[in-house]
């Protein structure tokens, strides 16, 4: 007999019905319930009524975990004869998600405790690069969860898998608590390098873990866990198409700078191609002409296609400019004027920051 | 008149007992519910008396459990999914719970776990079930493999408190966020009329070996430990001895005891005196990484054996004679992580828990590869 709970907290009903069992019958035939405790959802007793005589009450009155080890004995607890009832009281909390089976002589009840809260599980909040497209050499993925989570899990709960369903092997470089920020919110997925660069050991012998022309799905499963001990509340998928791989720099002197006409609107620079959106958050930083750092908001959109900067307070007249760090990166780690793999041969160049000057009228 | 000098003497004796209260009978046991704030390490005394070590209470508590039907009987004890039973018995799923120690009762064979709730708290290595949780529920396994509650309440019981226990506000150097009171207690053993008990004082040199006489008297001698330690390449007065046995070595009886990352240090009990800092002879060093778990000795052909159950290494099989004849001390930094007393591995990873079930039979709980957490027994004759 399935139980239902009621908004009131209480819950029912074993072998008759509450019009059955009214307090003018003369000898109730047994019943159960299942009792909560208003304080606390998890917390509750079950309550057994109409039984007649004193018994050894553990041996008779049962409850148990539904789907337990079959020889498991029943739950623990205390057995409390109130009058004509007896009331078990389990030694631990009942476990949220587990639902529980009670039994005395032909009256059984299943009753089941909430499982978490689902507003309050993890979930994943983004992944970028956001553009399905990437390049083959793709080199980080970020994926961030709207709580802190256990950095323990990635390996077991990350997972890439090919076209045809197959999980690639090792396609990030494996660090046993993951690459997390000091939050433990942002996961960062760093591709082998090894494997991403072209002509080094592991890129021969395994080749690149990203091919052009196939399709790639990054799953991060539902038990994945946040800190308490939540599991996310749904699994998480991003398709990834792949595209040739990226073997130019981004060159900060072909940006956009759009004017800024509203005096409290962001700076929004137009970048020549996708950025890696970290990096491009962190490494660009906006002064005025006399060298003070104007405070504010970093962000980006249209695919890390577009930066934005939003002043703390809304922009002075005046020049400024805008230094782009010579270690930001594109998605395949090509800095400014220096390649992530450079032709064999060719000597490395050193990678070139870039300074854009703007004005506000 | 003798009738009368009878009624007196019972009359004096009933004076007697009432006004020093219930602790004047032998060994100072008294009926009712000790107050056990966590099981931290268990071991069997005589006549069935059951030693419970509490590391948060600071105190050893002997329970007289009446289980004293003798069971001679060879048979091997095997439950399989014993983790999962538990979970069931504490209204849980098998994720959540934990074991702390187990000891079997040498008597009736029957197994006796310190459970608690909340493995789920687990998240980093290093950590061992003391340091998550106080177990707080005594289980018994009968000979049947059926579970059981050992209620404490209405017990004949006797309490003996540690002198110095490490003060909880202390806090552990590397495992963060965990009071060194946890390894307050790290394992009980009972021999020849003492009670011998493992961990932390409050000490400079905070590891310590506390002796009781058994029955109680009142007074603990507290010594307090020093190791130097190969693999470490230090002396290490601040690590607890994980797990020992008393044992005779060479005809006088020693201390082996077993500390993580795993020397092997021997103490003669003769040097163990009241309020003294002694230091041991390192004759072995197993491999870092490691919790040595459970020790015991078994005999197997007329020859005893000393058997090491391990968080990270298989079974360690090692040959007292061995010992015995083993000269000198480990006192450098050892090159790799193994010198000394030569030992034997043996197939057995995963064993958390190791008593012996009889003579014969050494019983464990043993993780195996598919995930379920078993009580396994093992003859001794495959050893």
């Amino acid at each position: 007999m399935v139980l239902k709970r009621s908004f009131a907290g209480i819950l029912v009903l074993g072998s008759c019905g509450f019009v059955a069992c009214g307090p003018e019958e003369p000898a109730r035939a047994p019943a159960l319930a299942f009792v909560n405790d208003p304080e606390n959802e998890h917390f509750g007793t079950v309550l057994l009524t109409g039984a007649r005589q004193s018994r050894d009450w553990p041996a008779v009155f049962t409850v148990r975990v539904e789907g337990a080890d079959r020889e498991a004995p029943p739950v623990l607890g205390d057995y409390i004869v109130e009058g004509d009832s007896v009331r078990f009281r389990p030694r631990f909390a009942f476990t949220a998600g587990l639902a529980y089976r009670s039994a005395f002589e032909n009256v059984e009840i299943t009753f089941a405790m909430p499982g978490r809260d689902p507003e309050e599980r993890p979930r994943v909040e983004a992944a970028y690069p956001s553009s399905a497209e990437v390049p083959e050499n793709l080199l980080r993925l970020y994926v961030h969860f709207s709580h802190p989570m256990r950095a323990k899990d990635v390996p077991a709960r990350v997972h890439l898998y090919d076209s045809d369903g197959r999980e690639v092997p090792l396609p990030f470089v494996e660090i046993e608590t993951g690459l997390w920020d000091s939050e433990g919110k942002r996961l960062t997925l760093l591709f082998h390098p090894g494997r991403v660069k072209r002509g080094v050991g592991p890129n021969l012998a395994l080749g690149p873990p990203l091919r052009a022309g196939f399709v790639y799905r990054l799953v991060v499963d539902r038990g994945m866990k946040d800190q308490r001990g939540f599991e996310l509340e749904a699994p998480f998928e991003r398709e990834l198409r792949v595209a040739p791989p990226d073997r130019t720099s981004p060159d900060p002197t072909a940006w956009k700078l759009n004017r800024v006409e509203d005096r409290s609107a962001p700076l929004e620079v137009e970048l020549d191609e996708p950025l890696d959106r970290a990096l491009l958050l962190r490494l660009i930083r906006v002064e005025r002409d006399g060298g003070l750092e104007v405070e504010g908001v970093a962000s980006a959109s249209e695919n890390e296609t577009r930066f934005l900067f939003t002043p703390r307070e809304p922009w002075s007249p005046g020049s400024y400019r805008l230094f782009v760090d010579p270690d930001i990166e594109d998605l395949a780690g090509n800095k400014p004027g220096r390649l992530f793999d450079e032709e064999i041969g060719r000597a490395p160049s050193a990678a070139k920051g870039a300074d854009l000057s703007f004005e506000i009228r | 008149m003798r009738k009368a000098f009878l009624f007196l003497a019972l009359a004096l004796g009933a004076l007697y007992v009432f006004s020093t209260g219930a602790s004047t009978e032998d060994g100072g046991f008294q009926t009712g519910t000790p107050e056990i704030l966590s099981m931290s390490a268990l071991a069997f005394g005589p006549e069935g008396v059951l030693f419970i070590g509490d590391g948060k209470g600071g105190a050893v508590f002997a329970v007289d459990l009446g289980d004293k039907a003798p069971n001679g009987g060879k048979d091997l004890l095997t439950v399989p999914n014993l983790e999962g039973k538990i979970a069931a018995f504490l209204g849980t799923s098998k994720d959540d719970v934990m074991i702390h120690d187990m000891a079997v009762n040498p008597i009736s064979q029957n197994v006796y776990l310190a459970v608690s709730r909340g493995r789920g708290q687990w998240d980093r290595e290093w950590l061992l079930p003391n340091d998550i949780a106080d177990a707080s529920v005594l289980v018994k396994v009968d000979s049947y493999g059926a579970l059981s509650e050992v209620p404490l309440k209405g017990v004949r019981f006797a309490k003996a408190a540690l002198p110095n226990p490490v003060s909880p506000d202390k806090k552990h150097e590397w495992k963060e966020g965990i009071p060194l009171r946890t390894d307050t207690i790290t394992d009980v053993s009972y021999s020849g009329g003492t009670l011998y008990v493992a961990g932390l004082s409050n000490e400079e040199f905070a590891s310590a070996l506390w002796r009781f006489s058994y029955p109680f008297t009142g007074k603990a001698a507290a010594t307090t430990l020093e190791n130097y330690h190969g693999a470490h390449g230090q002396f290490e007065t601040e690590a607890p001895i994980r797990t020992f046995v008393p044992y005779a070595l060479g005809g006088k009886d020693h201390i082996l005891a077993a500390y993580l990352c795993t020397p092997l240090v021997t103490f003669p009990l003769a040097d163990l005196k009241d309020g003294e800092h002694v230091k041991g002879r390192t004759v072995a060093e197993f491999g870092s990484g490691n919790y040595p778990l459970d020790m015991l000795v078994y005999k197997k052909d007329g020859q005893e054996k000393l058997l090491i159950a391990n968080s990270d290494l298989p079974f360690l099989i090692v040959d007292p004679r061995d010992i015995e004849s083993y000269e000198g001390a480990i006192a450098e930094p050892t090159k790799t992580y193994v010198a000394g007393v030569r030992y034997e591995p043996r197939s057995g990873v995963g064993v958390q828990q190791m008593d012996l079930l009889n003579p014969e039979t050494i019983l464990t709980i043993r993780r195996h590869p598919g995930g379920n957490l078993d009580l396994v027994s093992l003859p001794v004759k495959w050893f």
